[in-house]
């Protein structure tokens, strides 16, 4: 940070410990030896994990979670991937507005996704609502995945693919064997992100899983609350173990900084 | 065989440039396409028609005059667009810093810098808002410290003040990347230029640095405000019934008092709210992109 | 595999003729920008032709068109005398090298050169004795395992080459190869190119904006310019004999002399320039009739100058003039003098310890030169 003013180093340590105050506070505490959430903790004990890990209230949401992002990012890169491809390749007429409504969903609060998608499965009788669960959170992971791919793919020679086509490919064969190939470190850094996403969302799942298919967000949130104790911190504290292992990947793959730092 | 014909060559490929892949963009977009005019357009357009019910049976705006004829709800729509606005303006005067130094840090810092910003974004809004809690709490970290340097406590909890912090940090991530994103890629050296010039620092960043990362500010604006209108979360973890905010209102009206009609008014009231400050970008883009050009 | 003929042509036993190429009103519009208007070339085989004009000129997509990544709004395009103008790309079996090179940055070089073959469904021993062949070709033999990002920017382009030759094409397109090479590079890939073009025999069609590489490298030259081809003939004739006044213009420098048509008899004509008081009796250029406006243009290189009138002899047009500016560049120096007629460029062999003295701005000269070397066009 050599080059910067004094002032602004200082001030910027001072906004790193405010970001990070609430999260590191919550991981001190879930290693607590009392029966209180208290900060700082009194004792060091790893007994909250013990009975976070064992209590299917906390693990079976974890897996729920794991399941759903899994399965919304699959399916987001799907549907975004040969969509960034078509918006960047293809001519299409209007072709900022169909890529301004394939990216809406990053501006519709998901309050209103979760209401809407809520009546949609009453009145339509979806029987499953772990369908419209599941669709709420590709609608919500689907525009980073776009995004990042959109981004990924308008930074590439587009030169190489007429070069695959000369040289005797097809339309499918140029995607599968060159762009897609080349296109990778960004899909991969897209689908993190993308997984991430779902991974932490709340208001959808609040209104549509059931008990068999809370997350892990709300199962955090209704037992936070009724009660109040050091199991909260403890199953947070593996939530964002997991949130950081997954930074670091992205990280040493692809550099945070070109998934974060794209002006939209 | 002269001169024949060339059926499709000039329809719908007015571009030109790479024609005959017209079918296939379909063909890539079309699933998308209609999954989100399935689970997005559907469920939005359900909602606006379950708002149009009225408790006879008929169909109309009864519940639309419902919200606007209560002070209550009148007033909890404008708490919620002065929180919005709040927490925009902290965000905007904590993240412009930030994001200056992340954009100019070079190498490790810049990536340590970089994690710690976007590691609480990635961590659910649940587990940030029960932080704060902890250290918010009357008997929490920040007032244990207090009592221990023997000043009085402070209520930081259940009020605006709390939910503000709480929100400033779930949101402050999206400013300061924003921000940062902006100033990336402005060049560094027309501040040089302003600087060989003779502008001191100060004169520097009013005259160059900050007009031309304007943008920035106003992305990052638009997304915190249309964000903080549209979350309960942390409202409903750290806030109490004098912290009404209008989505913490509809997710009550569906949950506790089942007025599924009234909550989907609601809804569509927040959407038209969100809805208006995203053409407001929309147009103050188009202004500056006219103003560009000339 | 085994009764049938093989389809694939025997490795080494080419022919030593390339396709012939036949381009008909060919028309390509970009919206409201027609960047094609009704083009028409011939190619022999074998035969290397620089499409050559300025950017936005077209050459681009048109290339782009023969290639088939740029589709006509009409017209046809004819390879042996088969229309390929409808079919896609892929199919069409022509060898392209690109601007940025376009190498696959996710293989290695040994695969880069593999793909063309693969995408045909050549394997095997024979796919690896095509690959090194076209590798030794361009002098890229052991480089096999080397990603495009470990080789400098010559090596892509033989690269380049190596990937666009393996697949034994009907023709080689490339558009602006060398734009990306320093001027020592690029003057030894040009020659290069041009010896592995004439050891092949493939017809090949090169864009450049750079007239010295399309003069210096190709059989014939067409000079485009919005979206037409001005002259298509070879190198010597397209500076000797410009058909058009763009064409005088954009290849090598001109002066431009207004001037007026006094009257036509028979195969002779009576020229009036502006600024000199007498008339000059020319060969008439066809098309022209007394009382015409037209532009006259006069190479530098074919302006003599000399320090009084008594020395200009040799010339049929001499005028009095002053030194302006003198531009020193090597092996010329290029004299601008201002006469009646407007300022007269003349290019000089570097007349070294010779008239040094004389050649300072604001000295007296004459300049002059000989009518048949004036090129006269109707005024646009």
């Amino acid at each position: 940070m050599s080059g910067l003013p004094r002032s602004l180093v200082v001030y910027t340590v001072v906004m790193a410990l405010f970001l990070i105050a609430p999260v590191v506070v919550v991981v001190v505490a879930a290693f607590t030896a009392g029966d209180f959430i208290m900060f700082p903790p009194s004792g060091f004990s790893l007994r909250w994990f013990d009975k976070v890990l064992g209590d299917p209230e906390f693990i079976t949401p974890l897996w729920n979670s794991v399941r759903l992002g899994v399965m919304a990012t699959l399916i987001s890169s799907l549907l975004a991937i040969p969509a960034a491809l078509s918006l960047i390749r293809g001519i299409l007429p209007g072709r900022r507005w169909i890529e301004a409504f394939l990216l809406s969903p990053l501006s519709l609060p998901t309050i209103i996704l979760a209401v809407g998608l809520l009546f949609f499965t009453a009145r339509l009788g979806i029987g499953d609502s772990f369908v419209s669960l599941l669709a709420g959170h590709v609608i919500i992971t689907v525009p980073y995945m776009l995004r990042t791919v959109l981004g990924v793919y308008a930074g590439m020679n587009r030169e190489i693919e007429d070069a695959a086509r000369v040289l005797g490919a097809d339309r499918w064969r140029t995607a599968w064997y060159v762009t897609l190939p080349i296109i990778r470190p960004g899909v991969m850094a897209g689908a993190i992100f993308a997984f991430l996403m779902s991974f932490d969302e709340v208001a959808v799942a609040l209104l549509l899983t059931t008990a068999d298919t809370t997350t892990l967000p709300v199962s955090i949130l209704s037992y936070l609350v009724y009660n109040y104790d050091p199991a909260v911190a403890a199953i947070s504290t593996i939530q964002i173990a997991i949130v950081v292992v997954a930074l670091l990947i992205l990280e040493r793959a692809f550099g945070i900084r070109n998934v974060m730092l794209t002006s939209h | 065989m002269a001169d024949h014909a060339l059926p499709g060559a000039t329809k719908g490929e007015k571009g030109g440039e790479r024609s005959r892949i017209g079918r296939g963009a379909l063909i890539g977009l079309a699933p998308l396409f209609l999954f989100l005019l399935v689970f997005l357009v559907g469920p939005i357009w359900v909602n606006l028609i379950e708002s149009l019910k009225e408790p006879g049976g008929s169909q109309g705006l009864q519940q639309y005059l419902r919200i606007f004829g209560d002070s209550y709800y009148l007033t909890v729509i404008g708490q919620t667009l002065l929180f919005g606005l709040g927490v925009t303006v902290v965000c905007i005067l904590l993240g412009y810093p930030l994001g200056y130094a992340i954009a100019r840090a070079q190498g490790a810092a810049k990536a340590v810098l970089i994690l710690v910003v976007v590691t609480p974004l990635m961590v659910n809004v649940v587990v940030r808002s029960f932080g704060w809690m902890v250290i918010l709490g009357g008997s929490g970290a920040l007032n244990a410290g207090l009592v221990a340097l023997g000043l009085p406590k402070l209520e930081l909890m259940y009020n605006w003040t709390g939910v503000t912090i709480a929100m400033v940090h779930v949101l402050l991530p999206f400013m300061v990347l924003s921000i940062a994103s902006t100033l990336e890629t402005l060049d560094r050296r027309i501040e040089e230029a302003a600087m060989v010039l003779g502008a001191p620092p100060a004169q520097v960043f009013y005259y160059v640095t900050l007009p031309l990362s304007l943008e920035g500010i106003v992305t990052g604006a638009i997304l915190v405000f249309t964000l903080a209108i549209g979350s309960f979360v942390t409202v409903l973890l750290l806030g109490k019934t004098a912290t009404m905010v209008l989505p913490l209102l509809i997710y009550q009206q569906l949950t506790v008092s089942s007025d599924w009609p009234f909550a989907a008014a609601m809804g569509i009231t927040l959407l038209v709210l969100v809805s208006f400050v995203l053409w407001l970008q929309s147009w103050l883009r188009g202004v500056s992109a006219a103003r560009g050009e000339r | 595999m085994t009764a049938q003929p093989s389809p694939l042509p025997a490795t080494s036993a080419r022919p030593a003729s390339g396709a012939v190429v036949n381009i008909r009103a060919l028309r390509h519009s970009f919206g409201a920008v027609d960047a094609l208007k009704a083009v028409d070339v011939s190619i022999e085989p074998g035969e290397f032709v620089a499409l050559l004009g300025p950017s936005g000129c077209g050459k681009t997509t048109l290339l782009r068109c023969i290639a088939g990544l740029v589709l006509p709004t009409s017209g046809e395009i004819l390879v042996d005398g088969l229309p390929i103008t409808r079919t896609p790309v892929h199919k069409r079996d022509l060898g392209m090298v690109f601007q940025s090179y376009a190498l696959f940055p996710h293989m290695t070089v040994h695969d880069n050169v593999q793909f063309g073959l693969k995408m045909q469904g050549i394997r095997g021993d024979f796919a690896d004795r095509r690959i090194a062949e076209a590798l030794a070709l361009v002098q890229m033999a052991g480089f096999e395992r080397r990603y495009p990002a470990q080789l400098s920017g010559g090596q892509r382009q033989r690269v380049a080459l190596a990937r666009a030759l393996v697949t034994h094409p009907k023709a080689l397109l490339l558009d602006e190869p060398f734009g990306a090479l320093d001027a020592k590079l690029r003057e030894s890939m040009q020659i290069e190119l041009r010896r592995l073009q004439k050891t092949l025999g493939i017809t090949t069609i090169f864009v450049t904006h750079d007239q010295q590489e399309a003069l210096g490298m190709a059989d014939r030259v067409a000079v485009m310019h919005d979206g037409r081809i001005e002259q298509f003939d070879t190198p010597a004739r397209i500076y000797n004999s410009p058909a058009t006044p763009f064409v005088a213009d954009f290849i090598g420098q001109t002066n431009r002399i207004g001037g007026t048509i006094r009257s036509m008899n028979g195969g002779r004509m009576q020229l009036q320039l502006d600024g000199p008081d007498q008339p000059i009796d020319v060969a008439a250029t066809p098309g022209l009739s007394a009382g015409d406006r037209v532009v006259a243009m006069v190479r530098p290189e074919c302006v003599y100058m000399a320090s009084d009138a008594a020395a200009s002899t040799s010339v049929d047009i001499s005028l009095p003039g002053k030194i302006a500016d003198v531009l020193f560049v090597g092996e010329k120096v290029s004299v601008y003098v201002q006469t009646v007629a407007g300022t007269i460029a003349a290019s000089l062999l570097n007349p070294t310890r010779r008239d040094n003295g004389t050649m300072v701005a604001g000295t007296d000269v004459m300049v002059g030169w000989r009518k048949d070397d004036l090129m006269i066009f109707r005024h646009a």
